[in-house]
């Protein structure tokens, strides 16, 4: 498959049938370092699907995924050995789930969470992977000192950023998110996009985010893809989406937003 | 003593043996890792032994001198059982002393006498997979083995530094065999992890209920999972046995009265008899 | 002189599909050279569709024919990465109202633009005082999230941001609608600055004495007659 020679992520046709008329149906986009893509549709466009293909939480049934690893090899993901998907799962991906209980370990202290991706690489010294973790903490704006709490006892907004926290530790290149700010309320919303904003711009991420708050979009994306019906009906920079919208779709969900 | 007619010698029929033995070879071909078995019914409870059991009927020969022992004692209803199971049923014979048994079959103890090229340890095990508690699903257990993927064993185990300022984990301390397989030693007691390393006995592990064999071939590198900055190691009472008084045994606590009396005595009753022996010879001469 | 901006045969319609694919056609054949130090200001009544010809030179809407050439690249046709690094590089925008990001300290948004481009963040904050400070925005808010500034403050920052960087290209659209006379002032000062210093200027301003005082000419424009 062709790879344009500075992209970080290339997919082409991607396809999944849920069997139910539902999925994702032939989607194609390139995606470059330091690159924020926003995938934005209702409910069932099959946003979050697609997100798991490129995740690699559902095998697609067509198409093609590549990726270009910090040395420059480009990687088939669908033919990737299990065990070398798995080693860049957990280095230079991270994947955000809407719902921070799926994506952490909730019988787990804070530090132990973020420290999982290091002890999974090999780290094998307690006092520098909770040095990390303290170090990561305090990045997304978590007290130190509840280091040694669980994730049961955090907030939702707290939660979602240990979750980020988790991610991040392991220095990734490519981070998926799934409705980050999803769940939470509208000033907790505010403060986990700004730390979003500047933890993508301060590492140069490459980011997918899936949203269906055109808001998230505006504000964290450079490019937006709209789907529909498992289709990209219409991509573009995100304020020719916002602002000048083409599609009878594109222009309902636009049209849709309240004003604040 | 002689075996009851009526059995096959060690109860169960040649074709099983024979099954298990298979399991047997390819446990100790892959060293630490856990084989599928089509384990048998056995007369008695799943929880008293019925994997080790099997393994033992499946190594047993007519020649063999076996000794069974439960926490370290020969002389528990377990292990008073399951020596006379194999007493009636393959009309072995049966010792107490670890020096002249050739099988031994035990539940949660290694022996504290150094085992010989001679012997075979078989261990009664109640959870064979060291990561159930911390990954429920059989499938993503085994893919965890297969890939090496042992991250989630290391967290737990910074879990109980962050908590309690220390591996806290007594027993059933999870160690990596021949640099491969995460295992479970069964519920040993991590003072008798050391021991597992570099044995010249051949080591079985039968988990009945669970349906898997694993094996520790003699002289395999067996190590305890630590960190760097919190190396593994063997916390020790710090007091001698009340009986025998040997400071490097593991010790049982025993309460010997209804006032919370308590003294502390070996758990590895064959081991604090020879020594009471010897110092009663010493005494004599 | 080499223009920075040419405009060629620049069309552009909306269809409101929201309203029975009504079609509305906002700029029609419009053409214009923007060189280095010029400063040409849109000139027409309200709906001529002067802020939809900034937008399309800014890349935010998508011309339905002609040409945009800004440093070599046709934004016309133009794709989203090459946009974004004229953004970057070439092409400066200060609208009408600030986008105002939660939680970002003043100083910071006006600073942004030149770390983009490689300043470092004590340059870049320099940079975003000194303009702050002529702007006369007081120096407790420049900590602050512009976000319950008045209307005037949140203006000045804007600029501020826009004036930050020295663009090749700069789209003005109504950058004084909401300052009083002084600060309209140091705004018509800090154009003639950049004029000076070579930056093309693309603007609307109704304001006539600005106007007068900031324009090398102006660009009539007329409304667009509807297709039927």
């Amino acid at each position: 498959m062709k790879m344009p020679p500075d992209a970080i992520l290339s997919a082409r046709d991607l396809c999944f049938d849920y069997g139910n008329g539902q999925g994702v149906r032939r989607v194609s986009f390139d995606l470059w370092p330091g690159d924020v893509l926003g995938i934005v549709g209702e409910s069932g466009s099959g946003k979050t699907t697609l997100l798991k293909l490129l995740g690699g939480l559902l095998a697609p049934s067509g198409g093609s995924l590549s990726y270009r690893e910090t040395s420059g090899e480009v990687l088939d993901l669908l033919a990737l050995p299990e065990a070398r998907r798995r080693h860049l799962a957990r280095t230079e991906l991270g994947f955000v789930h809407q719902n921070p209980r799926d994506g952490l370990r909730l019988a787990v202290t804070a530090g132990g969470n973020v420290g999982e991706r290091l002890m999974a690489t090999g780290s094998r010294h307690y006092g520098r992977i909770r040095q990390s973790a303290l170090d990561w903490l305090t990045r997304v704006e978590i007290d130190g000192a509840r280091i040694d709490e669980r994730p049961t006892e955090f907030s939702g907004g707290m939660q979602q950023r240990l979750q980020i926290a988790r991610n991040l530790v392991s220095g990734p290149r490519l981070v998926l998110m799934d409705e980050p700010t999803g769940g939470l309320d509208v000033s907790v919303q505010a403060r986990l996009l700004d730390l979003l904003r500047s933890l993508v711009a301060d590492l140069g991420l490459s980011v997918v985010i899936v949203t269906h708050d055109l808001g998230v979009a505006r504000l964290l994306a450079d490019r937006l893809m709209v789907m529909q019906g498992g289709r990209v009906i219409e991509e573009g920079l995100t304020d020719q989406v916002l602002d000048d919208p083409r599609e009878p779709y594109t222009q309902l969900l636009v049209s849709s937003v309240l004003a604040a | 003593m002689s075996a009851d007619s009526g059995y096959n010698f060690a109860y169960l029929d040649e074709q099983t043996k024979r099954m298990i033995r298979r399991a047997l070879l390819k446990a100790v071909a892959v060293p630490g890792y856990q084989v599928p078995f089509a384990s048998r019914e056995m007369p008695l409870p799943y929880g008293w032994g019925t994997g080790g059991i099997q393994v033992t009927a499946a190594v047993l020969g007519p020649e063999d001198t076996l000794k069974v022992i439960d926490q370290g004692a020969d002389d528990t209803t377990n292990a008073v059982s399951i020596r006379r199971f194999f007493a009636r049923t393959a009309g072995v014979a049966t010792t107490t002393r670890t020096i002249e048994a050739s099988v031994i079959q035990t539940r949660h103890r290694i022996p504290e006498t150094p085992l010989t090229e001679d012997q075979i340890l078989v261990y009664q095990v109640p959870i064979p997979e060291p990561l159930r508690w911390l990954e429920p699903r059989e499938a993503e257990t085994r893919a965890l083995h297969a890939l090496g993927d042992y991250g989630v064993m290391q967290v737990e185990l910074y879990e109980d530094i962050a908590i309690h300022g220390k591996i806290k984990r007594a027993y059933d301390y999870p160690v990596e065999v021949a640099g491969r397989y995460l295992t479970s030693p069964s519920p040993i007691p991590k003072f008798d992890n050391p021991k597992l390393s570099d044995c010249p006995a051949l080591q079985l592990f039968g988990a009945g209920r669970e349906k898997r064999i694993y094996a520790i071939p003699p002289y395999t590198a067996v190590r305890s999972l630590d960190f760097e900055d919190h190396p593994f190691a063997v916390d020790h009472p710090g007091h001698p046995c009340a009986i025998c008084g040997d400071t490097d045994s593991f010790l049982d606590e025993i309460v010997i009265d209804d006032a919370g009396g308590r003294i502390f005595v070996c758990s590895d009753t064959d081991h604090c008899r020879e020594r009471q022996e010897g110092q009663a010879h010493e005494n004599a001469a | 002189m080499q223009p920075i901006l040419s405009l060629r045969g620049i069309h552009k319609h909306f269809i409101q599909h929201l309203r029975g694919g009504l079609r509305l056609d906002v700029l029609s054949g419009v053409d214009l050279d923007l060189c280095p130090g010029e400063c040409v200001v849109l000139d027409g009544p309200s709906g001529v569709g002067k802020s939809s010809l900034i937008k399309a030179v800014y890349g935010t809407y998508r011309v339905d024919g002609g040409h945009i050439r800004v440093a070599g690249t046709d934004i016309a046709v133009a794709g989203p990465r090459e946009i974004m690094a004229l953004r970057r590089t070439t092409i400066g925008h200060v609208s009408q109202f600030l986008r105002v990001v939660p939680r970002v300290a003043a100083l910071d948004i006006v600073a942004e633009p030149a770390r983009a481009r490689g300043d470092t963040p004590e340059v870049a904050r320099d940079k975003a005082a000194r303009l702050l400070r002529r702007l006369n925005l007081p120096e407790k808010l420049w900590s602050l999230p512009p976000a319950t500034f008045s209307g005037g403050e949140q203006q000045r920052v804007n600029i501020a941001r826009g004036f930050v960087v020295d663009w090749p290209l700069l789209l003005l659209d109504e950058p004084t609608a909401s300052l009083d006379a002084e600060n309209a002032a140091v705004v018509a000062e800090l154009i003639d600055e950049a004029k000076d210093r070579g930056t093309a200027i693309l603007a609307i301003c109704h304001d006539g004495v600005l106007r007068a005082r900031i324009a090398t000419r102006l660009l009539p424009m007329k409304r667009v007659e509807q297709a039927a």
